[in-house]
């Protein structure tokens, strides 16, 4: 278990976002990982209810204690987004999210999740090219802007259970993050650019309550503050002219150079922005024992992102997403823990989610319906699992932008183990 | 076993391979962008001002050494010098060498020059000048009277291997002066020739100069002689043979129009007259919205076209130093008064074309843009290697435009 976990710990540094380009990466500070599918290959559809084991969810700390062992979890996912009629197919795959959880004796636990939290990158182009005439001159010009980068969330989290089966969870969420910005304006054979960098952090605290109802029935709440509102640091260049196209000011001698000389130009214009994201986000859900081995969930998500308008970076699409409101429903199937029939170590899951979104300032609304599939299976005693699952979702804009059809495919493994054991020492 | 021990390290490090590798796939989505503060935008400047003025005409570096009068500029003479070499020691030591014979020899591209056209040879030591600097008004009464007189040059036709015409040789006879010549005594002697047409000689002649080639048609003196090598005690042989000595410094000194100098009713360059003109375009580091980048900045000057003739070229260069208040209102000067930057990128030449010069601009006004720069004006002067004898004027119907494409982020 050990070198699974070290060589898992090197996974980790691997992480990358794991979803492709598609409209909503060139809003604010780009794609919530959130807003794209599922988060976690066990998890399913629901950040609250249980649908990784029958009384955990791996998104929600105030659950974590009822792990039996030291858990570690890591899920690749790959993301597709197509436009409808526009023909434009954007994909990327990568490592999606690392939770490691050490429960205390079913009465705590400590955790660790690192995620791609949002999705910056982002590739746009003018709908159209421009004639102008100057000088007795007639140049096309056209607009573009590439942004790269992400930002990325460590959490740390906590569990206690209280009595009478409550349970309450506190997770930290550091941001951080870096993404470089080109804005282009093609005109008279090659283009101008300027680069911007942003570097960004935050802190955001969650917490989560568990309130089991009767043994079968559970009410779950979360919510999201802002405890340090994300703050991007700005830093931006002067304009050159990118003749090679590489987005890069190059220089290679004293008379070879991208125009202006390097060396002329000052250097970079550093300005901080304060709170260009300040969520606020509240969740409540309810999970319901359908019959031996299966459960219902519902649960409703309330988003507010208070924070200013980030119209000094420009993020490509001069809009961000205000409110998010989303509903699911999922119905897992988990295994029996104590049968030794193959067929019933399978866990599946479903699920149905409505999500919708407002812009802030042309108040477009896009929706997406979107619909799960899983299973995963879980071997040997201590409970290791391998998830996969797929997600299919439409997104539909009222500005009359192209729908989107996003798919998504994730694979997961859980490896656990019995840590804080005390352990006979070999004689001899 | 070992083997077996293997076989999940290379399965966790192909895992490792495979989720550290990106697979992405991009497309551009196309949107509107209007909102984006890059954007393009011009700038046309015609507050200019300028005015001409005159140096004392320098022509040392043409390619050609002019003899005769044209357009009231008149050639008057022609200098040359030669430098130390070891072949002016020969004479003296008689017992290895015997000079035969010794010629000085000029080129021309005339293939009917004849020899009375040619100019008369003078030699005076010690007569010293400056190829760059030197001009007419060091040699206010200059006169050739104490100067050794080797007369008219002997042409000689020169045909390539095909027969065709190469170029006219224009031979003096140096042996008369073999002894003068070879004097070693002083270190620091000169060897200075000095060439003019003849007095009833009214035609206009150009020869190579120094400049034009790398050694073809530079002016020379060629020594022939024969030189004793001892083969052994008994025996020796004779090598008869020849050094060339290749002039080290020619300029011709030109004498400009007077009745054209100091007329400041119109602007121009001319490099045989001295005219040089400054240009102020107004423009500084607040013309343009900060953070601009300029695209293009073409400083456009017409010409006279009854004047200029076209692939006339000529320089304009910033200046780089803030003007002495003592030059203001002062038009002729001995030597240039304004310094110019004088390097790429910022300084410029182009060749008038259709009766327009077009400059790009972008290099230098770009850093005034951004303050590294000061713009105190430009000086505009001719190239050395047009003809000295034309004289281009700027046209006085037409101002200088300086037309702007430039970049912003507002």
């Amino acid at each position: 278990m050990r070198r699974r976990i070290k060589y898992s710990t090197i996974l980790i540094h691997c992480l990358s976002l794991s979803f492709g380009q598609g409209y909503m990466n060139g809003l604010g500070i780009g794609h919530y990982y959130d807003n794209q599918g599922i988060t976690n290959a066990g998890g399913g559809l629901t950040k609250l209810l249980p649908e990784y084991q029958s009384n955990v969810s791996l998104t929600n700390p105030s659950t974590w204690h009822h792990l039996k062992y030291t858990h570690l979890s890591l899920s690749y996912g790959s993301d597709e987004s197509s436009m409808t009629e526009k023909s434009l197919l954007n994909g990327y795959s990568g490592l999606a999210k690392a939770v490691w959880i050490v429960p205390f004796k079913s009465k705590g636990s400590l955790g660790i999740t690192i995620s791609p939290y949002s999705d910056q990158r982002i590739s746009l182009s003018d709908n159209d090219s421009t004639d102008y005439h100057i000088f007795d001159d007639t140049l096309q010009f056209k607009r573009s802007f590439n942004r790269y980068g992400g930002i990325m969330s460590v959490k740390f989290g906590a569990s206690r259970e209280l009595k009478g089966g409550y349970g309450l969870g506190m997770m930290f969420n550091m941001l951080f993050g870096s993404s470089r910005q080109n804005k282009s304006i093609l005109f008279g054979g090659s283009s101008i650019v300027q680069t911007s960098r942003m570097r960004y952090s935050g802190l955001l605290m969650e917490l989560f309550f568990t309130y089991p109802i009767k043994e079968e029935i559970k009410i779950m709440l979360g919510s999201k503050q802002s405890l340090i509102p994300l703050d991007a640091l700005v830093t931006t260049r002067h304009l050159f002219d990118d003749e090679d196209g590489d987005g890069y000011h190059d220089y290679y001698n004293s008379l070879d150079y991208e125009f202006p000389n390097p060396i002329d130009v000052e250097s970079s214009i550093e300005h901080r922005m304060k709170g260009v994201h300040n969520p606020t986000e509240y969740l409540i859900g309810l999970s319901s024992r359908l019959f031996e081995r299966s459960s219902f969930a519902v649960e409703f998500c309330s988003f507010n992102d208070m924070g200013v308008s980030p119209s000094v970076f420009e993020p490509g699409l001069n809009d961000w997403i205000q409110s998010t409101y989303d509903g699911r429903i999922s119905i897992t199937r988990f295994p029996d823990d104590l049968s030794i029939n193959w067929m019933d170590k399978f866990v599946f899951r479903t699920g149905f989610t409505i999500k919708q979104h407002t812009l802030s300032e042309s108040k477009t609304m896009i929706t997406e319906n979107g619909f799960t599939l899983g299973f995963g299976f879980k071997f040997k005693v201590v409970g290791n699992q391998l998830d996969v699952n797929y997600y299919l979702g439409q997104r539909k804009y009222s500005n009359g932008f192209n729908d989107e059809l996003i798919q998504q495919f994730q694979i997961g493994v859980g490896l656990s183990d019995l840590w804080f054991v005390k352990r006979r020492r070999k004689k001899g | 076993m070992k083997i077996l021990s293997f076989f999940p390290k290379l399965f966790w490090a192909s895992i490792f391979t495979i989720v550290s590798w990106h697979c992405a796939k991009e497309q551009p989505i196309e949107a509107n962008l209007s909102h984006l503060s890059v954007g393009d935008t011009t700038l046309t400047i015609t507050d200019s001002s300028g005015y001409p003025y005159w140096i004392a005409p320098t022509i040392g570096h043409s390619d050609y050494l002019y003899f005769g009068k044209k357009n009231g500029i008149a050639a008057s003479f022609t200098l040359v010098e030669f430098p130390e070499h070891d072949a002016w020691a020969y004479y003296h030591e008689t017992s290895i060498y015997v000079i035969d014979s010794i010629r000085f020899i000029l080129y021309s591209s005339d293939s009917l020059l004849q020899e009375s056209s040619t100019p008369i040879l003078y030699f005076k030591a010690d007569s010293q000048f400056n190829e760059s600097s030197s001009m007419y008004l060091d040699f206010t009464g200059f006169t050739t009277d104490d100067w050794f007189s080797q007369g008219q040059a002997v042409t000689k036709i020169v045909e390539n291997d095909d027969s065709t015409y190469s170029t006219t040789e224009l031979i003096w006879n140096l042996d008369s002066l073999i002894s003068v010549l070879s004097d070693t005594t002083d270190s620091n002697y000169v060897r200075s020739f000095a060439l003019t047409l003849s007095n009833s000689d009214t035609s206009f002649l150009n020869l190579f100069s120094r400049d034009a080639t790398t050694g073809g048609k530079d002016p020379k003196i060629k020594m022939y002689y024969r030189k004793t090598i001892q083969v052994n005690d008994d025996s020796s042989s004779v090598d008869t043979t020849l050094s060339t000595i290749y002039a080290n410094k020619d300029a011709t000194i030109i004498f400009p129009n007077e009745e054209e100098v100091g007329i400041d009713t119109i602007s121009g360059v001319g490099l045989g007259n001295g005219m040089r003109s400054f240009l102020y375009v107004n423009f500084d580091s607040l013309s343009l919205p900060e953070g601009a980048l300029i695209r293009s900045a073409l400083l456009s000057i017409p010409f006279d076209t009854s004047s200029s003739i076209d692939d006339y070229w000529v320089i304009v260069d910033p200046i780089s130093e803030e003007i002495d208040t003592s030059f203001i209102g002062q038009i002729e000067f001995e030597s240039d008064p304004y310094s110019g930057v004088g390097l790429l990128p910022y300084t410029v030449s182009k060749k008038i074309e259709e009766g327009i010069l077009e400059f790009e601009m972008k290099e230098f006004l770009q850093n005034v843009l951004l303050g590294h720069h000061n713009n105190y004006g430009f000086k505009i002067t001719s190239n050395s290697s047009n003809d000295p004898f034309t004289t281009v004027f700027f046209d006085q119907d037409t101002i200088p435009v300086l037309r702007i494409l430039y970049a912003t982020t507002d």
